[in-house]
């Protein structure tokens, strides 16, 4: 109980200070949300919120009532559900989470994927990149000679960044003159490169989804809480 | 049923049909529904990561007011800018971090400790937003490290009255919520196209700290996204071999297809108790631990194929204040000046004691040997891997310059700009995890760790590959097929010597290739590999340190303009013959790279901010630590690999 009447000591302390207006704003969130559930009746069907009750039901001595649902029932005619924390809290989470999550239930159309990329193209933009097959002139490496499709960057991991420049200016099908990296010399043959571009939406499918979802999912909340009010 | 045949056995169930074809022929199975990689290379190559990741999620993150979330440090990982606290009034961060090298895989390991009190506390609103507890964490620096830390993780008891209702429940079902958006945000960050350019694992960190602060965590890494509903924390699991029980009753039993391991870490700071009986609980603290069974032993070596030698919170390698490596000067590498968190601050819990040589992996390593003798089982049998310890959802931020500070149990940034160094001065940037793998997918890197072909690093990128044989010619460093013939004539790093042939003692073929630098940090040259070999004799440790490749001439940094003089070399190679091999005597062998000497985060930090230690006025307030005779200016670099053992 003391920490109850500590909790209660330190909200209204806090309340006085500048931030209580977002505060206020913050719980008037719940306490809409929370009524939300109220009028949608889900009181009466929560699972954690029916076993609360009935415990809560068990422990005030009514053991007349053999099923979670019933004394659950018995516990609603009381109120009970109204003051009770974690109903209103699982009540209010209840909510949010529904509303959240009520945009992975709506289809998803191939053009709202390809807006979405669209829309945030840095996000999913493939580098330019070049495959080449690499011939060390200083001795051999323990480093494979035909490598994969590099961008630059992943190139520049491997060898350093002046030579990942050397070789995005190099031409295809030609071998190099001697181009330098931090391990010595190396001649290069560039198989083929490949311009930038924005990413094709089959190859970043379900990073596109869950970023729209993400983003969606706060939307739908926003929203809600607007009607609620 | 074993570890390993729930491991076969649940991999095999999951062996998808859809893409079955396009990858049987990769010598590990694939757990997953996904692409196959384009690029697959049976002679592998270097995937660097981080498997060891803190966020918001985590109470002591939490605590120092980082905001980020495991989708924020994913997106860190591949290359994006995130924010870093101090945040302003209007919730905007005062600093960005963005790493200029992405890493290849990352596991965000928020502590499964207190998970569902974060989520509780910080949700404006409910009823235990207000609690008292949860309102000095919010409020008072430190103060939830200390209220979560003291009860949850010494006395183990969560804040039930007002928090986590009976039995925990209402901070079990509020971590649940929390671990869902942990998989949520692995799942986004994995690539399972064919580019292969990312791999997300999920997992957490077992936060188990017994007697006065002694530290026995693990961090829990996951094979795929079939994971448990929740993560097991220290708090229901007081035992390493409790936290097995339950993985295996959850995970390998209970889930079709999941698989996991776990890794140690900061055995600097768990008071001579990391690598004693995986029994160890906390009623059991302050007695002497049992001895190791066989069957522990078995079991932990299968549990526990990695071990992280370095993070931000220091080296756990060896110690050259100790005995035993006093000769061996790398050994004085990134050491803290006590031995677990209780005597981190002086005057705190218990008073400051230096390690002591069963803190460290290479006496582990040795260790591990002497039990095998007695017991035919190893449960010391450590590949080695690296990674930071990020408490600001940074994976892989082990740049020297600009280091922000990793919190933790680090400096605290919450509540303002440091003002001078921001970090303790005995922490740094923490090192990287590396793999030998095939392709960039879970499956691979995962088979990887398990086999234990990966090292570390203390942060900087070099490459090297260590085989180990019997035949391995003396040329072999002039042959461009030096990989191809170091799988066909012997084990890579982690792999068990095969049969002895002939009357020579074992080959070590070691090749090494500096960092090649980025834009922000050029990297340094090499200067030296070693080999340390440990071996067992009249029941005693005994190893021996071998300079294989020394560059020529000097090399250094002069510290007061961080300019380095010197040469060292970008490549090293060499074949080393073990001169004095015993048949008879189990051996372990591991090299050690070290690079050119750099300046330290800590000296560029001050020279940066002019510091003149010959002038008073010029030391401003937080950079005392420039001054002090604990500063180490210079930092040198290095890369240890997993072992090769032999067994006769």
């Amino acid at each position: 109980m003391h920490f109850v009447l500590l909790g209660a000591l330190l909200f209204t302390l806090q309340a006085g200070f500048s931030r209580s207006e977002a505060t206020d704003q913050t719980a008037s969130v719940d306490e809409l949300l929370f009524q939300q559930a109220l009028d949608e009746g889900l009181h009466h069907h929560d699972p954690v919120v029916r076993t609360r009750l009935a415990a809560n039901m068990r422990f005030a001595g009514a053991v007349s009532a053999t099923s979670d649902f019933e004394l659950a029932r018995q516990a609603i005619a009381l109120g009970m559900h109204e003051s009770d924390r974690v109903v209103r809290r699982s009540l209010t989470q209840a909510v949010k989470l529904r509303t959240e999550q009520s945009v992975r239930g709506q289809p998803l159309r191939e053009a709202d994927l390809d807006r979405h990329l669209q829309q945030h193209r840095d996000r999913f933009r493939e580098p330019a990149r070049v495959r080449i097959r690499q011939q060390p002139l200083d001795g051999p490496l323990p480093l494979p000679q035909e490598l994969p499709s590099y961008s630059e960057r992943e190139l520049a991991q491997h060898f350093g960044e002046a030579f990942a420049r050397a070789v995005f200016a190099t031409s295809p099908h030609v071998w190099s003159q001697p181009l330098t990296s931090v391990y010595g010399r190396h001649s290069v043959w560039v198989h083929n490169k490949t311009p930038a571009v924005l990413s094709r939406l089959s190859a970043v499918r379900s990073q596109v989804r869950e970023d729209l979802l993400h983003e969606r999912g706060g939307v739908a909340l926003a929203q809600e809480i607007a009607r609620l009010r | 049923m074993s570890h390993e045949s729930l491991r076969i056995g649940a991999s095999t169930l999951l062996f998808v049909a859809w893409n079955a074809a396009a990858q049987d022929d990769r010598p590990y199975p694939i757990s997953e529904e996904r692409e196959p990689c384009a690029a697959y290379e049976p002679e592998k190559r270097p995937l660097f990561g981080d498997t060891h990741v803190h966020t918001a999620f985590s109470f002591d993150a939490n605590a120092q007011d980082t905001r980020t979330r495991p989708r924020d440090a994913y997106r860190f990982a591949r290359g994006e800018p995130i924010g870093i606290q101090p945040y302003d009034d209007d919730g905007k961060p005062m600093r960005q971090a963005q790493l200029d090298r992405p890493l290849d895989f990352v596991a965000v390991t928020d502590h499964a400790e207190f998970m569902g009190e974060m989520s509780l506390c910080n949700t404006p609103g409910t009823w235990e937003y207000w609690h008292p507890v949860c309102w000095a964490h919010r409020n008072v620096p430190n103060a939830g490290v200390i209220l979560f830390g003291a009860r949850g993780l010494i006395l183990k008891e969560r804040w039930q009255l007002g928090l986590c209702g009976d039995e925990g429940s209402d901070c079990q079902r509020a971590a649940s919520r929390t671990w869902l958006e942990t998989r949520a945000a692995a799942e986004e960050a994995y690539d399972r196209t064919s580019a292969c350019r990312f791999s997300s694992f999920v997992g957490y960190e077992w936060t188990a700290s017994v007697g006065t602060g002694q530290n026995l965590h693990r961090n829990v890494i996951f094979r795929n996204a079939q994971v448990p509903s929740l993560p097991a924390s220290w708090i229901e699991t007081p035992s390493a071999r409790e936290l097995w029980d339950r993985l295996e009753a959850d995970c390998l039993q209970g889930i079709p297809g999941c698989d996991v391991l776990t890794i140690p870490h900061n055995s600097n700071l768990s008071g001579g108790l990391m690598f004693e009986s995986s029994r160890v609980r906390d009623s059991q603290a302050n007695q002497t631990p049992a001895p190791i069974r066989a069957q522990d032993a078995l079991r932990r070596s299968r549990w526990e194929p990695l071990v992280e030698i370095m993070q931000h919170k220091g080296s756990s390698e060896c110690d050259s204040r100790l005995e035993p490596w006093s000769t061996d000067e790398a050994c004085g590498f990134e050491k803290l000046p006590y031995n677990q968190f209780g005597s981190k601050d002086e005057g705190a819990f218990v008073e400051r004691q230096l390690s002591t040589p069963n803190d460290y992996v290479r006496w582990a390593l040795q260790e591990g040997l002497r039990i095998q003798q007695r017991l035919g089982a190893n449960p010391f049998r450590y590949g080695i891997i690296a990674s930071t310890d990020s408490h600001i959802s940074a994976p892989g931020l082990t740049a020297e310059k600009d280091h922000p500070g990793h919190g933790g149990a680090g400096m605290n940034a919450g509540s303002g700009l440091p003002e001078g160094l921001p970090d303790d001065l005995e922490f740094g940037p923490g090192g990287l995890a590396v793999v030998w793998a095939e392709e960039n997918n879970r499956d691979a890197i995962f088979a990887a760790m398990l086999r234990r072909e990966t090292y570390g690093t203390s942060g900087t990128r070099p490459v090297v590959r260590f085989f180990g044989g019997w035949d391995y010619p003396e040329g072999l460093c002039d042959d461009p097929n030096f990989v191809s013939e170091g799988y066909a004539s012997g084990v890579p790093m982690g792999g068990e010597l095969p049969a002895r042939s002939g009357d020579g003692g074992p080959r070590f073929a070691l090749w090494a290739l500096r960092d090649p630098g980025s834009g922000k940090d050029a990297g340094s040259d090499l200067r030296r590999i070693q080999i340390i070999k440990g071996w067992i004799e009249n029941d005693e440790h005994r190893e021996q340190v071998v300079d294989v490749v020394t560059a020529p001439g000097e090399a250094g940094v002069d510290p007061a303009t961080c300019e380095p003089w010197g040469r060292g070399q970008p490549k090293m190679c060499s074949v080393w013959q073990d001169p004095d091999f015993d048949p008879a005597q189990p051996a372990f062998y591991y090299a050690r790279v070290l690079e050119s000497p750099t300046c330290r985060w800590s000296q560029l930090l001050c020279n940066q901010r002019d510091v003149d230690c010959n002038d008073s006025a010029s030391i401003g307030k937080g950079l005392e630590g420039c001054c002090s005779p604990e500063h180490r200016p210079v930092i040198q670099e290095r890369a240890w690999t997993s072992p090769i053992w032999y067994t006769p």
